[in-house]
C-alpha cells in the first residue's frame, strides 16, 4: 500500500495532466484564420501543454517517492472518521451554494438568503433556533439595504416569485 | 513636490480621510482574524468601491492592504496563529512574549516597527517610482514580454513549496485568462459556447472565489479545532507592558535593515511579504548580539519581521503602476479598481494621472499614521474583540457576503457561478499544495504578455530571435531561466538523495 502523501502527490499530478489535456484539446476548437494565423492558439496551447507536462512530472515524482504506508490503524481510523465528517460538511456547503444561486434565480434574493443563512449557520455548528430566525430575517434585510438600496445595485429578481415585488406592491 | 500636493488633496477632502481611517481599522481587524487576509477583505469590498470616488476607493483599499499586513501580527502574538503568512515569523518571538504576560509590549513593538518599515517603503516608492516609469516608457514589446516571462517564472517557482505546482498554478492562470475573444482577431477562444464568456473571465468573481469562498471551505474543514489559549491582553500588567525608548532602541538597527530588505523584495513581482519577513528574521538573528534569546521572546525578533513585512507594501506597487505588473496579490486586485475608474496602468499613468497617483501615495502615508496610532493604543482591544467573534457565525456571514459581492460587481448571476467555481478550485488548490496567488497574478498578467508577444513577432524579421537580439529582453529571459534552475537545484538538494 502506498503512503497517503505520495498518493496525494501522484493524484495531484494526474489531475494536472487531465486539466492540461482538457484545455489542450479545447484549444483545437480555436479557429485558425488567415488574418491571425495560429497566433490565437499559441498561448492557450502552450499553457495547457505546460500544465500537462508539469503534471506528468509531478505524478512521476509522486509514484517514485511512494513509501509503504506506516502502520497505525487507530490513528488511521480516527482520520477516516474526521475525513468522512469533513466531506459531508463540504458536500453540504457545495450543495447549499448551488441551491442558493438557483434559488436567487427563481425566487429572488430575499427569500433565498432567508433560507440559506440558517443552513449556513447550521453547517458551521450553530444550533440555536432564535439564532436561525434572526439570521433568516436580518441577513436578507441588511444585505438588501447595503447593496441594493445603499449602493444602488440592481437586485436579482426571481423568475417565478420575488418577495421584493410583493413588498413593493407590484 | 507632488507628494505635498497629494497630502493637501487628501487633507482637503474629509471623505478621503474618513475612508483612510476606516481602511486602517478594517485592515487591522481582518488581518488579525486567523484565516482571513486583507486580500480577502479587499476582494469582498472591491465591488463596493466601484460606487465611490476614485481616490477614496483606491485609498480605502490600499490602506486596508497596509493595515492588514500589520494586523496579522496581532493574531500571531496573541493566539499563536499568524493572521497572515508573513506574520508567521513574528509569531516565533511574539507568542513567547505573550506567554510571559507581555503581549501588549510585543504588539507595541510590532506596531512601531510596522509603521517605520511601511514608511520607509513608501518613501522609497515615492522617490524612485517616477524614475522607473521613465525607464519603462523606453521599453518595447519584446522587453515587456521578457519582463512578463520573468515575472511568470518568479511567481510560479518562488512562492510556495513546490516549483512544479507553482508553475502549474501560473500556467492555469494563463490558460483561464485566454478565455474570451482574441484581442486581435476577435474570435472566440475556450468559451465552451457560453456567450457570457466572450468578454473573458471577470477578475473580481475569480478573486472573491479564490480568497474568500475558498477560505470558507477551509474554515469549515477545521471548525472544530481550537486556537491556543492565551492571556487576555487587557489583564496584563500595565507597567510591565509599557514600551520604553531604552527597550526599543536595540530594535532600531534591525528595523532599518529589515525595512530595506522588505522594500527591495517588494519591488520583485510575486515574492511578497512572507519571504521578506523570514529573510529579515534570519538576517536579524544572524547579526544580533543576543541571538540566543531569539525564538524565546526577544523584542528584536518581533521588530525585524514586522518592519520587513510592511516595507513590502509600498514598493510592491511600483511594478503595478509603472508596468502594469502586480507585485502582490493585493496589487493584482487593485488592478480592477484602477480599470473601473478609467485608469490605464503602465508608464503612461504618470503622464495622464500623476495627481491621483501621488494622492494615493499620500493616502498611504496618512494610513500608516492611522493604523500606527490605532494599533499602538488599541491592538489589545482588537485582539480581545476578535476572540469574541465566533468563527461559526463569522464564516457563514462571509459565505453570504461572497455571493452578494460577486453579484454586485456587474449585476450578473453568471459571475456568482464563476465565483463558486473559482472558490472550489482555490480550495482544492490549497488543499493539494498548489498556489492560488500565482494563479491570480498570472491570470492578471497573461493578456498583456500575449499582446506583447504577438506585437514582438510582428515587429520581428527573425521570429523568436527578437527576444535574444534585444539585450534587455535577453537579460530578463536569462533571469527567468536562471531562477527556475536555481530553485529546482535547491529543492532537489533539500529533497535529498
Amino acid at each position: 500500500m502506498i503512503a497517503k502523501p505520495a498518493r496525494r502527490e501522484a493524484l495531484a499530478g494526474l489531475a494536472m495532466v487531465a486539466v492540461g489535456f482538457g484545455f489542450f484539446a479545447a484549444s483545437f476548437g480555436i479557429d485558425v484564420r488567415e488574418q491571425g494565423g495560429i497566433a490565437p492558439r499559441v498561448f492557450p496551447m502552450a499553457g495547457a501543454l505546460l500544465i500537462a507536462l508539469l503534471g506528468a512530472v509531478q505524478a512521476g515524482l509522486g509514484v517514485a517517492r511512494a513509501d509503504p504506508a506506516p502502520d497505525g490503524r487507530m490513528a488511521a481510523e480516527a482520520g477516516v472518521q474526521d475525513h468522512a465528517r469533513d466531506t459531508w460538511h463540504i458536500a453540504g456547503l457545495l450543495a447549499l451554494s448551488a441551491a442558493y444561486v438557483i434559488g436567487i434565480n427563481y425566487f429572488g434574493y430575499l427569500v433565498s438568503t432567508a433560507a440559506a443563512a440558517p443552513i449556513a449557520l447550521y453547517l458551521f455548528g450553530v444550533r440555536s433556533i432564535p439564532g436561525f430566525a434572526a439570521a433568516a430575517v436580518l441577513c436578507p434585510a441588511i444585505y438588501h439595504l447595503v447593496f441594493f438600496v445603499g449602493l444602488g445595485v440592481f437586485p436579482p429578481y426571481g423568475l417565478w416569485f420575488d418577495l421584493l415585488d410583493v413588498i413593493q406592491g407590484h | 513636490m507632488e507628494i505635498f500636493a497629494g497630502l493637501l488633496t487628501v487633507f482637503s477632502d474629509p471623505w478621503v480621510c474618513m475612508w483612510i481611517v476606516a481602511g486602517a481599522l478594517i485592515g487591522m481587524v481582518v488581518g488579525a482574524i486567523p484565516g482571513l487576509t486583507s486580500a480577502a477583505a479587499i476582494a469582498m469590498l472591491v465591488p463596493v468601491t466601484f460606487y465611490m470616488e476614485p481616490l477614496s476607493a483606491l485609498a480605502f483599499l490600499y490602506v486596508i492592504g497596509k493595515s492588514g499586513r500589520y494586523g496579522g501580527s496581532i493574531a500571531a502574538i496573541l493566539f499563536n496563529t499568524p493572521g497572515t503568512a508573513a506574520a508567521a515569523a513574528t509569531q516565533i518571538d511574539g507568542f513567547p512574549l505573550s506567554q510571559r504576560g507581555l503581549s501588549s509590549k510585543a504588539m507595541k513593538v510590532a506596531t512601531v516597527s510596522s509603521a517605520i518599515g511601511d514608511f520607509t517603503g513608501d518613501v522609497l516608492l515615492i522617490l524612485f517610482v517616477g524614475f522607473i516609469a521613465k525607464v519603462a516608457l523606453m521599453l518595447g514589446p519584446p522587453e515587456l514580454f521578457s519582463i512578463y516571462f520573468a515575472a511568470f517564472v518568479v511567481i510560479g517557482s518562488v512562492i510556495g513549496d513546490s516549483i512544479l505546482k507553482g508553475l502549474a498554478s501560473a500556467a492555469l492562470g494563463i490558460v483561464v485568462a485566454m478565455i474570451g475573444l482574441d484581442p486581435i482577431t476577435s474570435q472566440d477562444r475556450l468559451t465552451f459556447d457560453f456567450f457570457q464568456l466572450s468578454g473573458g473571465v471577470p477578475l473580481v468573481p475569480i478573486i472573491i472565489g479564490m480568497f474568500v469562498f475558498a477560505e470558507v471551505f477551509a474554515q469549515l474543514e477545521k471548525r472544530d479545532r481550537k486556537v491556543e489559549a492565551f492571556q487576555d491582553p487587557l489583564r496584563d500588567d500595565k507597567t510591565a507592558n509599557r514600551l520604553t525608548w531604552a527597550e526599543y532602541r536595540p530594535c532600531l538597527p534591525h528595523v532599518f535593515r529589515s525595512s530595506f530588505i522588505g522594500a527591495f523584495i517588494g519591488m520583485l513581482p510575486g515574492l511578497g511579504s512572507s519571504i521578506a519577513a523570514f529573510i529579515s528574521y534570519g538576517e536579524g538573528k544572524r547579526r544580533a548580539a543576543n541571538a540566543d534569546e531569539w525564538g524565546k521572546g526577544a523584542l528584536e525578533g518581533v521588530a525585524a519581521p514586522e518592519a520587513a513585512n510592511n516595507a513590502v507594501s509600498g514598493p510592491s506597487m511600483a511594478p503595478l503602476l509603472t508596468l502594469g505588473i502586480p507585485g502582490s496579490t493585493i496589487a493584482a486586485i487593485l488592478i480592477s479598481v484602477f480599470h473601473i475608474h478609467g485608469f490605464q496602468l503602465g508608464p503612461t499613468l504618470f503622464l495622464t494621472s500623476r495627481e491621483i497617483i501621488y494622492s494615493l501615495f499620500a493616502a498611504g502615508l496618512v494610513g500608516i499614521v492611522a493604523y500606527g496610532i490605532i494599533g499602538f493604543y488599541g491592538a489589545a482591544h482588537v485582539g480581545r474583540m476578535i476572540l469574541k467573534i465566533p468563527t461559526r457565525i463569522l464564516y457563514p456571514l462571509i459565505f453570504l457576503t461572497s455571493f452578494v459581492s460577486a453579484y454586485a460587481a456587474r449585476g450578473s448571476l453568471f459571475d456568482v457561478w464563476i465565483m463558486m467555481i473559482a472558490g472550489v478550485t482555490g480550495w482544492l488548490m490549497r488543499k493539494y499544495g498548489f498556489n492560488p496567488p500565482a494563479f491570480i497574478i498570472s491570470f492578471v498578467l497573461a493578456r498583456g504578455a500575449e499582446e506583447a508577444f504577438r506585437q514582438s513577432l510582428r515587429l520581428s524579421d527573425d521570429g523568436l530571435m527578437i527576444f535574444v537580439q534585444r539585450p534587455v529582453a535577453a537579460a530578463f529571459i536569462v533571469i527567468g531561466v536562471v531562477v527556475i534552475l536555481m530553485r529546482a537545484r535547491r529543492m532537489s538538494r533539500e529533497a535529498g538523495p
